[in-house]
């Protein structure tokens, strides 16, 4: 266990900024594709992060490292909260957050197929969205992600065209509220 | 389905409601992907609505960004059930298991007519239409629907942005895409 643990921490260690396109798929109990979403994504260590859905639809989560806007574009609607730094409930965090917060969480193993690894983290706490969660690296790269829950719903979140530590300007994790937009502050 | 870019839209024209009404009101299948904003004097929430319908049967995912939240409501003939991230719970109707579950509700039992621009058929309403003559604001069950806008989807002209009012509680659902006729997953 402790072994996964250090080598997921070794993978994460080199990931400070991190640049990708994603696909997510929500999929029910018994698998059955329930939603399809793709878009792109940017993460900085630590905690921030940008989130940029383009279709079906368009939405755009962005961590300033303190504050998490959700802005809806179609809603007219931006809704900002504090930064639930606890990786356990905000996934993004996953990957900008420390490696030893992970490991302090999680009970991680570790399964290899070919050049894939896939990591798989069970959480301490129970106060958390997910039951079990992986991450899987293809080459050392991270291409995927999925967290299941406890009635076995899952969201699958696959990466591509991944650019590791491109120098990202600072208003990538900055949102500027567009005016006539209803701004709500939760939390 | 490759998703495809919507063609260009032509305008909607006078008469087109009522040519594709017969079809309209036989569509008994469909799948959407889209938002739904609820506000009430001291709360708003959004989320993502993916549903599918297939005759009598519906299955809706209500969630948030990378699936944080999500709720399955399935319910047909037999009855209703809602999973979420904790478990399962039955009821006889939608809107008591959402209410006892989400804290709050939707006229689901009312929204797959009112979603196709038409009226429930089980209780009396009023109607007023715009200058094509579509519907332009239906008053049915103590709620207002306002029709904003409309998109082309299989030469059907279906809701794009339906504002839904009841007392001082407002839900707005923005359809983003619409697919008449597919019902299964993956379709269309």
């Amino acid at each position: 266990d402790s072994q996964a643990a250090s080598r997921l921490a070794q993978l994460l260690k080199p990931i400070n900024n991190y640049e990708a396109n994603f696909e997510q798929f929500i999929l029910d109990g018994s698998g059955n594709r329930l939603q399809r979403t793709e878009g792109k994504m940017w993460l900085s260590r630590p905690g921030r992060f940008r989130w940029e859905v383009n279709a079906p639809y368009r939405q755009i989560v962005v961590s300033d490292g303190e504050k998490v806007y959700l802005y809806d574009p179609d809603l007219e609607q931006v809704s900002i909260q504090p930064l639930d730094t606890r990786v356990t409930r905000t996934p993004a965090l996953l990957l900008s957050g420390s490696a030893d917060a992970l490991t302090e969480n999680y009970r991680v193993s570790r399964a290899q197929q070919g050049t894939a690894e896939t990591f798989t983290l069970v959480p301490k706490t129970s106060d958390t969205l997910f039951e079990s969660l992986k991450l899987t690296f293809d080459g050392e790269t991270f291409d995927a992600l999925q967290m299941t829950d406890s009635t076995g719903q899952q969201t699958k979140i696959s990466f591509d065209e991944v650019t590791l530590n491109p120098s990202l300007e600072e208003s990538r994790f900055t949102f500027e509220i567009p005016d006539g937009v209803d701004v709500i502050r939760q939390g | 389905c490759a998703s495809q870019s919507p063609a260009p839209e032509s305008p909607r024209e006078k008469g087109d409601w009522a040519d594709q009404k017969p079809r309209l009101e036989a569509l008994d299948s469909w799948r959407l992907a889209g938002k739904l904003g609820l506000r009430t004097p001291n709360d708003a929430q959004s989320a993502n609505l993916d549903w599918t319908q297939r005759a009598g049967r519906y299955r809706m995912l209500i969630s948030g960004p990378f699936g944080a939240g999500r709720s399955v409501l399935e319910g047909g003939p037999d009855g209703v059930v809602l999973t979420t991230g904790e478990g399962r719970y039955a009821a006889d109707t939608p809107e008591q298991l959402m209410e006892q579950q989400l804290g709050w509700s939707l006229p689901i039992s009312a929204l797959d007519n009112w979603v196709r621009g038409l009226p429930s058929p089980i209780v009396e309403y009023q109607l007023t239409r715009d200058a094509l003559n579509f519907p332009q604001r239906l008053r049915q069950a103590g709620w207002v629907i306002d029709y904003r806008d409309w998109t082309q989807a299989d030469d059907l002209w279906l809701p794009r942005r339906m504002v839904m009012s009841f007392a001082d509680w407002r839900a707005t659902l923005v359809v983003n895409e619409w697919q008449p006729g597919a019902a299964e997953p993956g379709d269309g």
